[in-house]
């Protein structure tokens, strides 16, 4: 089967990136270099095309109650406007995705899921969709645009687009993490690109870098126009490849390494985006148990003693060498001039601080288990 | 693509070397190797005395996307190692033909050279899409 390709496609050629396939999808992993990509977003701002990853909605009188049966967290009690960093789990409490959801108004919902995830999810949606009345599917991710602006000049930069073709801005300022607003944009002596069906079109102060910034979804028409805008004043493009970087720099989990269907939410350390209350959603029982029983494994960060990278898949040993997990992620990080990484550890919970070994292509190297996040911006 | 030295003879490993007098050479990895690398944070390499055998492994490049074999285009004695790749990896990646060489091996012979590339030919399988 051919690789889909994203509306913004011929901007990236033109760009001259490097493209690989991801996830069913001909996505541009770097333009300038992984490292200069890192920096530019630590230190001014990037722009990520990331329209592969699944945006599906869900519309109807009882998408709440849906959604509560599938999500971690209860959305009926979210405020119109706002999102949430949640789990889709199994019956077994195992993650099938990690997902934000938007509350756009009453009965609908905009759910963004993984690139690598969308077909399970959407068959995990509607397999279950049909013991609820008039709740309708629509999966938008091949109408619309996503474009990611991170870093601290993210403000300052998608304010000047705003402000430059006249659209108000003042709400900008005062949008909180998590907080979205519906916005249509109107670009002056230009088609404003909205038809098709898809009503969705907005900025949410969201992201998966750990700086600040914004995640923009339009309708295809208009994405390209905002992507050129965005570079205009000054945003760089920046490809999967930094992005990588930045999420593990910042902590963040990436499913189908640091999450899957073999790992749960208490395990990976994410108990915060789980609202017990929601006694609903599938795996709920199974969270009780493992809370009861105690957590067996843990997922933990650590920093690197010796020169090398750790690698998916390299076995962590404790200091007497008895393996004890494995490597889920790792990369150098340029930011803290670090090597870093995360994996799971079999049994009790070890400390920070900790010495460890890891194991891989036949040597081993140094580490030692560290705080997680590795990187956090400074908050001015 | 960019211009493929043609003082050099080369691997299907992505490798270059240079005669440097009638007996040493001096080697590194090719323009295309870099781009593929992305880039370099280490690169492990033989120490100064050790022997190392012609399209055997003789080291690692680890670049942030992943780590990769270094395989010797020749046979023979490491005399010289570029330190400076050490402290600046990235020389690699910014001029993989000159500063950003890796070792100077004295060859075990000569005849050997046979077996490698010749810039024409590396292009051609550059161009084969082979790699």
């Amino acid at each position: 089967m051919g690789l889909l390709r994203t509306y913004l496609f011929e901007k990236h050629n033109i760009l001259k990136a490097k493209l690989v396939p991801f996830a069913g999808w001909e996505m541009p992993i770097q333009y300038t270099g992984i490292i200069d990509e890192v920096n530019v977003v630590r230190k001014s701002a990037g722009i990520f095309d990331v329209s592969h990853m699944g945006r599906i909605e869900i519309t109807g009188d009882d998408a709440g109650k849906f959604l509560e049966k599938i999500l971690t967290v209860s959305v009926t009690k979210m405020d119109i406007g706002f999102a949430k960093y949640c789990f889709i789990l199994n019956e077994n409490a195992g993650i099938i995705d990690d997902v934000v959801i938007y509350r756009i108004s009453d009965d609908k919902y905009l759910m963004v899921c993984n690139a690598s995830n969308k077909d399970p999810v959407v068959s995990w949606l509607s397999g279950l969709i049909k013991s609820f009345n008039d709740i309708s599917l629509l999966d938008l991710t091949l109408e619309t645009v996503m474009i990611a602006l991170q870093g601290p000049s993210a403000f300052k930069i998608l304010n000047a687009v705003l402000n430059d073709s006249n659209m108000h801005s003042d709400f900008l300022s005062n949008l909180d993490l998590f907080e979205f607003c519906n916005y249509n944009f109107t670009f002056e002596n230009g088609d404003s690109g909205y038809s098709g069906y898809s009503q969705i079109s907005l900025i949410s102060r969201t992201g998966y870098t750990g700086e600040n910034g914004f995640e923009i979804i339009v309708p295809n028409g208009i994405g390209l126009r905002i992507w050129d805008q965005l570079h205009n004043y000054g945003a760089l493009p920046c490809g999967l490849g930094s992005r990588d970087v930045l999420r593990l720099e910042a902590g963040l989990r990436l499913h189908g390494n640091d999450i899957d269907q073999t790992s749960n939410p208490f395990q990976a350390g994410l108990k915060r985006f789980v609202d017990m209350e929601n006694s609903s959603f599938i795996g709920h029982e199974e969270l009780l148990l493992q809370n009861e029983k105690g957590i067996y494994k843990h997922l933990v960060g650590f920093r690197m003693l010796d020169k090398a990278i750790p690698r998916k898949g390299y076995l962590i040993m404790d200091s007497d060498k008895n393996i004890i997990g494995e490597v889920t992620s790792g990369s150098h990080s340029p930011t803290l001039e670090l090597d870093i990484g995360m994996g799971y550890i079999m049994g009790s919970r070890p400390r920070i601080e900790d010495d460890i070994i890891l194991h891989g292509r036949g040597r081993n190297f140094n580490a030692r288990v560290t705080k997680i996040p590795f990187y956090r911006r400074s908050l001015n | 693509m960019t211009m493929i030295p043609t003082d050099c003879y080369y691997t299907k490993e992505h490798e270059w070397v240079r005669l440097d007098g009638a007996t040493f050479v001096v080697i590194g990895i090719t323009e295309f190797a870099q781009d593929q690398l992305g880039d370099v944070i280490y690169v492990n390499l033989p120490e100064i005395g050790s022997e190392i055998q012609q399209f055997a492994q003789m080291g690692e490049a680890e670049s942030v996307k992943a780590v990769s074999d270094l395989f010797s285009p020749v046979t023979g004695t490491v005399v010289e190692v570029n330190s400076n790749l050490q402290d600046t990896p990235e020389l690699v990646n910014q001029d993989p033909y000159g500063e950003g060489w890796m070792l100077k091996v004295e060859l075990s012979g000569t005849e050997q050279l046979s077996k490698l590339l010749s810039s024409d030919q590396y292009s051609d399988f550059l161009d084969s899409g082979e790699h």
